[in-house]
């Protein structure tokens, strides 16, 4: 009986080597698979096994990593949530994350590669995994003086808006809002319910907290877009003379007909410019003129222009990728009009109006815009600072001082004087965008100061929708919005 | 190594010249010293546990190392005065996998607590004692059954009873003996056993001696077929009863595992007392055909089979737990997070009981579960082995019996988890909680242990003969 016993033990063995293969194939083979599923819930855990790293604000972290006794070990929590949810972003179970929470994810869940020496040592210590810490450029100042402003032009109604205050000589971010804003916690909380429910609440929102104004959504710009109207006159010059800030302008002060068309442009309700020179119809942001100067340039210099200063550019990474700005390609003759002024289908990020701004306060040169102003390891000792980057270079330092001394003369006697302040010299542009019909105009408001030593440059979109919102203009909305930043980026420094 | 090398007695001893006792070396020692390295491991893997889930050392571990050396000592004590030529592996394996599948029970407890699938003091405790009162079982095997082939004498006894239990759930009411769709418990108050734990040692011995007394019949009388040999239809009755008998537990009780281990372990065995291959081919059929139709009627048999074949096409519901049994292997990997430091408590219910190897795959890694099949492996081929030095037909037959039972157990069960084959509701033996299981389990190492003993122990010496010829007697 033994010769059949050896063959049972041979199979007996042919199944211990089956469970072999078998577990050398589930869990080492097909590993990395199975845990990639949605419902595994490991991944879950272990993203919030261990701390994040914080997100810092002036020295002071925004975003931190609590301990807390549930099967999810940290939360994400966020220190005066609702004023750097723009930046911040949010960290969420079921939603993701975004803005810095998904740009800098390895750096914060401490699976950056710059930090596996350290995760090592940890390791053979015994310690539990650490993130690195992301320092952002913003001023906090700043940011507070722009949230408000725009929690504060509604009178007691939530609006639309957005405001980007960069430093002109570096293209550090300075302030990034977006209103109305949100609370990331409501979105990182670990409860199920809670987290469904706010985010239920955000998408029925008639406002949209979730949408990113600053960088991720284009408006029409309004007057603001004769900053480079201007520079491609200077450019270019107009019908073979060359022009600057005190060239007199061939154009009528009142209505400006538009050649093939019965369409006419007009000045803000139906006023007449007092004057033909370059920076009097900047300064009093005259339509007629603008809308000439459109005509006799053409739709595809007015183009390039605009191209020069990053329109139709795909948008900076801040590290968030901005959205595109674009100006139409192939204007006849009344959309270049039209396009000279802001109208048509201009369109631009609140990002890309801070950035015209900073390039005529930085004698022509666009630095690229950024958020991360450094990066920390585990122990908080700086791993890389951001430097300073050229992106656009679009006029020449001569042209930026005319540009300047043209927005300069805007807030002294001009649309923007509601930007004034006392001892410091500011420099503006206004812009009311018309919309479509029924809708309310959108204000703008481009600025930098001081203007002989520029700290500061930014832009505020206000989108005031109610109807009974009264007169708006982009001196009276926006400007004052743009005063409050800038003081508070001096009073800072 | 011990556990590789067989005693040297492994060929029968040469006859002693001077008729003294005969020189066997009895390895005793090697299984005192095997039975520390195995207490000690589980000691190990205990402080691992707590040192990783807590931070501390656990406080009793003196205490606890010191009452199961006592336990153990106790059981050497036995084997070396009630079976003092057993083999010395056998034993130690088996204390190292019930110590460390205490230590896992323990591992998950906290979760099983908070979550009310474990008493409130925890399932640890519980198994501690049953670990306890199967060791004083396998002493009381070894002290009862002083000689295997007693058990012979009751085999139609050991058929009735075997069958009674492995059938009596089948024929309970559900809300008794039905625990997460298989109908295989017997739960009454706060106690449930798994009866065909019992049964299935009952079975193995009367199959044993019921084809120990067949074994010419279906073995010789046979015709030649297309080079098969077939049995001949009056022969066919044993298989036949036992086939409808398995169909009737995967009927009735829905339990693949019980019906596949039963019917498997007596198609081996009915191979090995005849040698015929034809019996094998036979079986494999009949099982196959049958469970495909079981499958095809039975919504639980079928699920299960579903699960199998697409074990992420429903991971919320039907599926979860096969799924989940996959991402706590795959999160093991090859070393494992270490003890008391992975998920396996993801998959819910039963994670102490039929999915316990999850704990190990995903804690000790493909390394420590390859360590661990290889344990149930010694445990099997010993168990062969063994097998094939015993001198009585009946002792080899029932020696093997055991040990292909315990195999196809691990297998069906290890695999199942595994998703080798669909998923069914056996325990891992000695890893997983359950009493009747356990204690089941150490009845099946203490009988071979026993036969072990037989197997090596030096025959008795020889009565001369007598100086006549042999004579051809002429009628």
């Amino acid at each position: 009986m033994n010769r059949p016993i050896k063959k049972v033990a041979v199979f007996c063995l042919a199944l211990f080597a089956a469970l072999f293969v078998n577990a050398n194939y589930i869990q080492v083979v097909s590993a990395s698979s199975y845990s990639q599923h949605s419902d595994n819930a490991r991944n879950l855990i272990y993203a919030y096994k261990y701390p994040r790293g914080s997100i810092i604000v002036d020295g002071k972290p925004v975003a931190t990593s609590t301990a807390t006794t549930g099967t999810l070990k940290y939360l994400r929590q966020y220190a005066n949530g609702p004023l750097y949810a723009q930046a911040t972003g949010y960290f969420s179970i079921n939603y993701g994350s975004t803005s810095i929470e998904k740009y800098e994810n390895d750096l914060l869940q401490g699976t950056d590669s710059r930090l596996s020496a350290q995760q090592f040592l940890n390791q053979i210590q015994d310690k539990p995994r650490s993130g690195g810490s992301v320092v952002l450029t913003l001023n906090s100042a700043a940011q507070q003086a722009a949230y408000n402003g725009l929690a504060r032009v509604g009178n007691g109604k939530e609006v639309e808006g957005a405001v980007v205050a960069l430093d002109p000589k570096t293209g550090a971010i300075l302030a990034l809002v977006s209103a109305p804003s949100y609370d990331p916690n409501a979105l990182a909380t670990h409860s199920n319910a809670d987290e469904t429910k706010a985010a239920n609440a955000m998408t029925a929102d008639p406002l949209q907290p979730n949408l990113d104004r600053a960088l991720a959504q284009t408006y029409p710009p309004g007057s603001t877009f004769k900053i480079i109207t201007t520079a491609a006159a200077m450019q270019n010059g107009i019908n073979g003379n060359a022009v600057n800030e005190n060239t007199s302008i061939d154009a009528p002060v009142d209505v400006l007909n538009l050649p093939g068309s019965t369409s006419t442009i007009q000045n803000d309700a139906g006023e007449t410019c007092g004057s033909t020179v370059l920076i009097d119809a900047f300064t009093q942001s005259c339509n007629t003129i603008y809308g000439k100067i459109g005509l006799d340039l053409g739709g595809a210099k007015l183009q390039s222009e605009a191209q020069k200063w990053g329109f139709d550019q795909a948008g900076p990474s801040v590290p968030m990728a901005a959205a595109t700005s674009v100006i139409p390609t192939g204007l006849s003759q009344p959309q270049a009009a039209q396009s000279a002024i802001g109208q048509f289908n201009d369109r631009m990020t609140p990002l890309q109006g801070a950035m015209i701004a900073a390039g005529v306060a930085n004698g022509g040169v666009i630095m690229q815009p950024y958020l991360v102003k450094q990066e920390l390891d585990t122990k908080g000792n700086v791993m890389s600072t951001t430097g300073p980057n050229q992106l656009y270079n679009p006029i020449t330092s001569d042209q930026a001082n005319q540009l300047k001394d043209m927005m300069v003369s805007v807030v002294q006697n001009g649309t923007g004087t509601a930007a004034q302040i006392s001892g410091v010299q500011v420099a503006g542009k206004t812009g009311t965008a018309q919309r479509g019909a029924g809708q309310n105009a959108l204000a703008w408001f481009l600025a930098f100061a001081p203007a002989n030593d520029p700290k500061v440059a930014v832009a505020v979109l206000v989108q005031d929708n109610n109807p009974n919102a009264g007169d708006i203009y982009g001196g009276t909305l926006a400007a004052p919005i743009a005063k409050d930043v800038i003081q508070a980026v001096l009073g800072s420094q | 190594m011990p556990m590789t090398t067989l005693p040297p007695a492994a060929v029968p001893p040469p006859v002693a010249v001077t008729g003294g006792e005969p020189e066997v070396p009895k390895r005793r020692n090697v299984e005192a010293l095997l039975l520390l390295l195995a207490l000690a491991i589980g000691l190990f893997a205990y402080a691992n546990v707590d040192q990783a889930m807590t931070g501390k050392y656990p406080s009793n571990l003196a205490a606890l190392g010191f009452e199961f050396g006592i336990v153990l000592l106790a059981a050497h004590l036995a084997v070396r005065r009630f079976a003092p030529y057993a083999d010395p592996v056998i034993l130690p394996v088996a204390v190292m996998i019930n110590g460390l599948g205490l230590v896992l029970i323990h591992r998950l407890d906290p979760y099983n607590i908070a979550n009310k699938l474990a008493p409130h003091g925890g399932a640890a405790p519980t198994q501690a004692l049953y670990t306890i009162i199967g060791l004083a079982v396998f002493i009381a095997v070894l002290i009862v059954i002083r000689d295997h082939r007693i058990l012979q004498r009751y085999t139609y006894i050991s058929a009735l009873v075997g069958l009674f239990l492995v059938g009596l759930p089948a024929v309970l009411p559900a809300r008794i003996s039905e625990v997460n769709g298989a109908r295989s418990w017997i739960r009454f108050g706060g106690l449930s056993i798994q009866p065909a734990e019992f049964g299935k040692l009952l079975l193995v011995s009367f199959f044993a001696s019921f084809l120990h007394a067949k074994r010419d019949a279906l073995a010789l009388a046979s015709r030649r077929v297309l080079g098969i040999y077939l049995p001949r239809g009056r022969d066919l009755g044993p298989i036949l009863v036992c086939w409808a008998f398995a169909m009737l537990i995967l009927i009735q009780e829905t339990d693949l595992g019980v019906s596949l281990m039963f019917f498997g372990a007596f198609v081996i065995m009915l191979y090995m007392a005849t040698e015929r291959t034809s019996w094998l081919l036979f079986g494999v059929l009949l099982f196959a055909g049958g469970a495909t139709i079981v499958a095809k009627i039975s919504p639980h048999v079928m699920a299960r089979v579903d699960a199998w074949l697409h074990p992420f096409s429903d991971v919320h519901n039907s599926t979860r737990q096969i799924a989940q049994s996959m991402y706590s292997f795959a999160n093991g990997g090859l070393f494992g997070t270490g003890l008391g430091q992975g998920y396996p408590t993801q998959v819910g219910f039963a994670n102490n009981a039929d999915f316990i190897l999850n704990t190990v795959g995903e804690e000790l890694g493909l390394v420590g579960l390859t360590a661990l099949l290889i344990a149930y492996a010694v445990i099997v081929v010993r168990g062969l082995k063994v097998s094939m030095l015993v001198r009585d037909p009946y002792g080899k037959l029932l020696g093997a019996g055991l040990a292909v039972t315990f195999c196809l157990q691990v297998f069906i069960t290890a695999g199942g988890v595994m998703r080798l084959i669909p998923m069914t509701g056996l325990p891992m033996p000695f890893l997983a909680y359950g009493g009747s299981a356990l204690m089941a389990n150490w009845i099946l190492v203490a009988l071979l242990v026993r036969i072990s003993d037989a197997a090596r122990r030096p025959l008795p010496p020889a009565i001369p003969l007598s100086d006549e010829m042999t004579q051809v007697v002429k009628a």
